[in-house]
């Protein structure tokens, strides 16, 4: 029973590890072509559609200005872009700071949420901002953004050339990246998920998720699904399903590129982490209990690796290491434990050669500093979030059984001028 | 205090690095192990697709026989009787794991290195190429000589409050053109929109041919509200063009304009700016 147990939580981790080469090739196909259209999609693109970008914001004043600098060097036309930035309750100087913007340049508005909208959280200050906007296509930013110059332009360009595109995503980088042990963690995190999870996700399947930031999508699509949904702590993802389920698919065109500001310290980490897991968890449970209901087959693919991801994964971990602990107590007559360490070793060598080849996607990012943060991330960064999946799916089932009401952690930003 | 090395000795040291490595590497397989031919086979493979390809080839095939070792283990392995010997095997495999990532790096840096090297060297013989102000074709200045210009401008516009404006036109479909009928005809093409821009602006106006689509204009003394007509006379010039053939094509540009503003300072901001508005107005 227990060889059965252990031999079957090793083969999903290698299934998982199989799943990730996989995914790993397909965003390196993807990283080698997705340029090739786009001197073809600039000559088909005559009219350039109206663009709205949301901005949410509460109180946001260290990063605010920042952003609002880069909107205004977007590449894009001024008369055909509205940035509307959704003051959701703010006590800070973030509202000054956006009127100082909206004075000076026409295309700058603010809208403040009002109760009972008021600081509900994100998903329903973006619902604020979507009623008073009136682009035909609206861009998401967060407020600790920078997009390059032509982040917006690359993103509708990507929309506007594939009518079965129900949104084009970007990709973001780690502006902090540089600051601490743990940004350059997460820094090495990011740059794995945008190639491997959305890269190899798009190559393969036309799958892409939302992120919460630096992505477009279609009015029509936001007016059709009654906006975005204020339960959800990952509304990216929960809309991600959506849209899918219309009939549409998700670009991921790396393009388009926004420098975002990541924790610093551990404490923020894990809060805004736990939101995460906790939202993905509610969106693959809440789809999943709606399986045989949706409409696009398709989205069975993203659904089964957050599946894998936030459940069947961490099942195979969880109970390798239970049954490794108990069988140091008491002996299971395990006959695979020589096994088991040869393929933990090889595991571990996987792991370090796919987050290896990921960086170098990103030229720059395979050097000597981060060869040594990668073999460092496996033992601590990438532990923390086992414990870290665990104690989300506590809280939410606590969460589901007692009903308690969402509860909105927002991520603490840091003044980059200051800080370095 | 920071010291820095030149590509060139960096390349060395890794050089130096790798061999050293390789070396260490191969008095330990080989006093250890029957199956050491075939690792070092293996590892040399891992290397020279870093040397040759790149870190990413090296790494994936470092992966791919990592994956299926693992895999034909975990489906032949049963009990203790183990493909390696128990402890000598493993410490076997972990060597071997991290010097193959250890030559994964090290050769996909010599890659780089070396690609960058030669990067360098084909960017140095372009710009002795800009050294050569003027284009053969148009007879306009160069790119170079372009910035120096409109830099000029600027300061003599911020001296004297004169007014002036700089005039971009990017031809659509250049290479298309280029590769359809050949340099000859392309330097034809380019020779006759050169004398068109010609009798269509003032002698004393100045004209850049900043890369090979593009042509640029500095109006001087030229307020914005001109710019109408300036750009109607143009578009009736550039209108068609005749080829040796005798046959006509017509022409397209994107084409944008930008008036002196007294808060961009440099000709770099001047042309950023431009860029941005680089959009949409077809002549």
């Amino acid at each position: 029973m227990g060889n059965t147990l252990f031999f079957i939580s090793l083969s999903l981790i290698w299934v998982m590890l199989l799943y990730h080469m996989f995914l790993m090739q397909g965003g390196f196909r993807h990283y080698m072509t997705f340029e090739r259209n786009i001197p073809k999609w600039r000559e088909n693109m005559k009219e350039l559609p109206k663009v709205s970008v949301l901005i949410p914001a509460h109180n946001e004043e260290v990063v605010i200005r920042q952003t609002l600098k880069a909107m205004v060097n977007l590449y894009y036309p001024k008369d055909r872009l509205e940035i509307i930035v959704v003051n959701d309750n703010s006590s800070d100087r973030t509202g000054d700071i956006v009127n100082e913007f909206s004075e000076k340049y026409d295309f700058i508005k603010m809208v403040i949420t009002k109760p009972p909208n008021a600081g509900k959280g994100k998903s329903s200050a973006l619902n604020s901002g979507f009623a008073e906007s009136n682009g035909d296509v609206i861009c998401v930013y967060d407020a600790d953004n920078t997009p390059e110059k032509m982040a917006v332009y690359y993103l509708v360009l990507g929309l506007m050339n594939d009518e079965k595109a129900g949104a084009v995503v970007g990709k973001f980088r780690v502006i902090n990246a540089a600051k601490t042990l743990l940004t350059r963690f997460i820094n090495i995190e990011t740059i794995c998920f945008q190639w491997m999870a959305q890269g190899g996700r798009w190559k393969w399947f036309k799958i892409a998720t939302i992120p919460g930031t630096n992505f477009a999508i279609r009015r029509s699509i936001i007016e059709k699904l009654g906006g975005w949904d204020d339960k959800a702590l990952a509304e990216d993802t929960e809309l991600t399903i959506r849209v899918y389920n219309l009939g549409y698919h998700i670009r991921f065109f790396p393009a388009a590129i926004t420098w975002e500001q990541e924790p610093e310290t551990w404490k923020v980490w894990w809060r805004q982490r736990t939101r995460w897991a906790r939202g993905n968890q509610y969106v693959v449970l809440k789809f999943l209990a709606q399986f045989f209901k949706l409409k696009r087959k398709r989205i069975i693919f993203d659904l089964f690796y957050f599946f894998f991801t936030y459940f069947l994964f961490f099942f195979g971990v969880i109970m390798s290491n239970a049954i490794f602990v108990v069988n140091l107590f008491y002996d299971l007559h395990l006959s695979v434990g020589f096994l088991a360490m040869i393929l933990w070793i090889l595991a571990f060598f996987l792991f370090m050669t796919e987050v290896m080849i990921t960086l170098s996607i990103e030229k720059t990012e395979m050097n000597k500093q981060n060869f040594f943060i990668v073999f460092l991330m496996y033992f601590t960064y990438s532990q923390a979030w086992i414990v870290l999946v665990i104690y989300s799916l506590f809280v939410e089932i606590k969460h589901r059984l007692f009903k308690q009401e969402v509860k909105w952690y927002k991520t603490e930003r840091y003044n980059q001028h200051k800080s370095g | 205090m920071k010291i820095s090395f030149s590509e060139s000795q960096k390349l060395f040291a890794y050089f130096s690095g790798l061999i050293a490595a390789l070396s260490l590497f191969i008095y330990y397989v080989s006093a250890q192990q029957s199956e050491g031919a075939l690792i070092l086979c293996i590892t040399f493979g891992v290397i020279a697709a870093g040397i040759w390809f790149g870190p990413i080839y090296a790494l994936a095939v470092t992966l791919i026989v990592l994956f299926v070792l693992g895999t034909l283990m975990m489906f032949f392995q049963t009990g203790q009787t183990s493909l390696f010997p128990a402890e000598e095997g493993l410490r076997m495999l972990v060597v071997w794991g991290i010097a193959l990532l250890l030559f994964s790096f090290i050769s996909g840096r010599i890659h780089d290195i070396t690609a960058e090297l030669r990067r360098s060297m084909t960017r140095l013989q372009s710009e002795i190429k800009s050294y050569v102000a003027v284009d053969r074709v148009t007879g306009f200045d160069n790119k170079q000589r372009m910035k120096l210009e409109l830099s000029e401008e600027i300061k003599r516009a911020e001296r004297y409050g004169n007014s002036f404006v700089f005039l971009l036109l990017h031809m659509h479909y250049f290479k298309e053109f280029k590769s359809l009928y050949g340099e000859k005809e392309t330097d034809r093409l380019f020779q006759y929109v050169g004398q068109q821009i010609r009798t269509s602006v003032r002698e004393t106006d100045k004209k850049f041919r900043p890369s090979d689509e593009r042509i640029g204009i500095v109006l001087t003394h030229t307020p914005a509200e001109h710019m109408p007509a300036v750009l109607t006379k143009l578009k009736k010039q550039l209108d068609t063009y005749q080829l040796e053939n005798g046959k006509y094509v017509s022409l397209t540009f994107h084409v944008c304009y930008l008036p002196y503003r007294n808060d961009i300072q440099t000709a770099d901001q001047f042309l950023e700016e431009l860029e941005n508005e680089m959009m949409m107005n077809e002549l």
